[in-house]
């Protein structure tokens, strides 16, 4: 019993911290955030296993992760609000080539990073060449031309 | 044409500023959150530091018990025993509580002439030198379980002193 609700509190812990975050963690993804990554997978897996070095341990541990990631796959799809609750919905930053300003500075992005992803993905110049500029879920921004 | 910044858009995405605005909110209130976590934290209130470290003298001044408020479960604590005046040949300090269920005694130092003991009680005789004027007992212990644990150290049958270590899990 211990295993698994070692594996399910660590899920939650973990899943609260990286929402209070913000999506901002995820957009920006420097070596820096790669080893700091590294550094939470060590952390987490002491209290994940404590003293336990069994393979049933650890088997049990991962079935628990997994199972708790498929129940809440599942809830997400019955209920759209948990959905909202846990990944977010999208946001629009930049509308007709007009920077919504109030939303940027909300959501923790400047111009620049707008800018940034328009130039690595559609090679566009300035903020009146973009369409819109949406924040997804997933952290990324992306960006539709002017046509 | 253009709407106001705070209201739902339809296309190209289905937003729901009602709920983005209390997202913000919340990761505001997170952030207050994980911040004071951090500054508790660095101060102590989970284990190890000046709002943990505690020390409590009986009554007659005699005993007196440095310990640990907050404690974790699995890792060491530590507990000192002192006491100030002694008399006779021998001296008798018993530890009582709970505590002695739920929590494993990784070091003793110096060994007792006798240990012994009754229910959850654990006793311990020492012998008395004489030129010695006090005595100290250090004990490194580990909680296996987490809980509110009330302690009871006894010194001689007739100074006690009372406290309550908090283990989180």
């Amino acid at each position: 019993m211990e295993t698994v609700l070692r594996a399910a509190s660590m899920y939650l812990i973990l899943m609260v911290v990286l929402k209070i975050a913000g999506r901002r963690t995820l957009l920006e993804m420097t070596s820096f955030d790669l080893i700091l990554l590294l550094i939470i997978s060590e952390a987490t897996q002491q209290a994940l296993l404590g003293d336990d070095f069994s393979v049933t341990g650890a088997s049990l541990t991962i079935i628990t992760l997994i199972v708790i990631d498929i129940l809440f796959g599942m809830m997400k799809s019955h209920f759209p609000r948990l959905e909202l609750l846990i990944d977010g919905g999208s946001l629009i930053l930049v509308e007709n080539g007009k920077l919504l300003a109030m939303r940027a500075r909300k959501a923790g992005i400047s111009e620049d990073d707008i800018l940034l992803s328009a130039r690595c993905t559609q090679g566009l110049e300035r903020l009146d060449q973009i369409k819109f500029a949406i924040l997804e879920k997933n952290g990324k921004i992306s960006i539709v031309p002017q046509s | 044409m253009h709407k106001p910044e705070d209201e739902s858009r339809r296309y190209p995405v289905q937003e729901n500023m009602r709920w983005q605005r209390i997202e913000w909110r919340i990761q505001y209130v997170g952030y207050v959150v994980l911040f004071s976590l951090v500054i508790l934290g660095a101060c102590g209130l989970f284990s190890k530091g000046f709002l943990s470290e505690r020390q409590i003298t009986s009554a007659d001044g005699n005993l007196r018990v440095e310990y640990e408020r907050f404690g974790l479960r699995d890792s060491n604590m530590h507990l000192t025993l002192r006491v100030a005046k002694l008399r006779g040949p021998h001296f008798t300090l018993s530890i009582s509580g709970e505590e002695m269920d739920h929590f494993q005694i990784q070091s003793l130092q110096p060994q007792p002439l006798s240990a012994r003991s009754e229910d959850n009680q654990l006793i311990l005789t020492y012998a008395v030198n004489r030129q010695q004027a006090g005595a100290t007992v250090w004990l490194g212990v580990q909680p296996k379980t987490y809980g509110r644990y009330p302690v009871t150290v006894t010194l001689n049958d007739s100074s006690d002193v009372q406290f309550t270590q908090w283990v989180y899990p």
